[in-house]
């Protein structure tokens, strides 16, 4: 199961879940934005001073690497552990999203749901 | 035509961050479009067309070498960079409608800045308590005003930040 050497970086915030899944493969700040966007269906925008925050620490943490600096933009990925992490979330949301259809789905059967 | 300037003094503390960008929104509602920061809180401006110009500020934790990169990532997402000033950085963009307009968009990173500049006041603050209470007892009297007067005015800053980082954890 979920192992509980990740603990101490989760729960991610919603920003950092969707920028390391992002970060699945190589890209540039302003992609990480135009994709956590499009992934997120528009309910997460980063902003520019979030995203350069949010990229500092994520290299201090080790969970993301620089691959290259082209042109005055840092392209960076996801590392090794910033993978396990992900994954690690990914599990606890799972969980959580399990958890909420249990409960509506008793709800329904006792007759207060549609 | 174009090149009228004018010139504002208006002083804000660190923590009135969003005073001052609700006044550079005003003056651009009215024309006056930030042209560059002359010394601190000395503001000039370039009169032009009126716009629903938004500004935002910033205090980033960037290293030199890095400043390019940084600079680079606001333009990309459509923020001008306008000036710096005492390690604020003044950004605008034309309102859009279809944007929150913000920088921050989460909580952790809004207060960071807040953060970094109460660790600097704080540092600030000890190093003058321990440059002007010892000399407490030698000093004139109008030294020992003026320590205390400048110690105080520390104070008063880290008290405003711890504040103003207390406003933005409740949101």
């Amino acid at each position: 199961m979920e192992s509980n050497q990740w603990q101490q970086y989760l729960p991610l915030t919603e920003t950092t879940y969707y920028i390391l899944l992002a970060l699945l493969e190589p890209l540039h700040g302003y992609i990480v934005m135009q994709r956590v966007q499009e992934m997120s269906r528009g309910s997460v925008e980063v902003g520019p001073g979030t995203l350069y925050g949010a990229f500092s620490k994520l290299l201090q943490e080790g969970l993301v690497r620089m691959v290259k600096e082209d042109n005055r933009r840092k392209v960076y990925e996801l590392t090794p552990k910033g993978k396990d992490v992900v994954r690690a979330q990914i599990g606890r949301l799972e969980i959580m999203t399990q958890a909420g259809l249990d409960v509506i789905e008793a709800l329904r059967s006792t007759g207060d749901m549609e | 035509m174009e090149s009228m300037h004018i010139r504002k003094f208006k002083w804000f503390w660190a923590w009135q961050d969003q005073k001052e960008e609700a006044w550079l929104h005003q003056m651009a509602q009215q024309g006056y479009h930030l042209a560059r920061l002359v010394f601190p809180a000395v503001y000039e401006f370039s009169h032009g067309e009126p716009g629903d110009v938004i500004y935002r500020l910033d205090y980033p934790d960037v290293k030199k070498d890095d400043i390019a990169v940084y600079l680079q990532l606001f333009q990309d997402s459509g923020w001008e960079h306008v000036d710096e000033g005492m390690g604020w950085y003044y950004f605008r963009k034309i309102a859009d409608p279809d944007s929150s307009n913000e920088i921050f968009t989460d909580p952790e990173t809004k207060v960071q800045r807040f953060n970094r500049l109460l660790a600097f006041s704080f540092i600030i603050t000890c190093s003058l308590t321990a440059a002007f209470v010892p000399s407490l007892a030698r000093s004139n009297s109008i030294i020992k005003l003026l320590g205390m007067a400048l110690l105080l005015l520390w104070v008063y800053i880290v008290l405003r930040l711890i504040g103003r980082i207390r406003q933005l954890r409740r949101l």
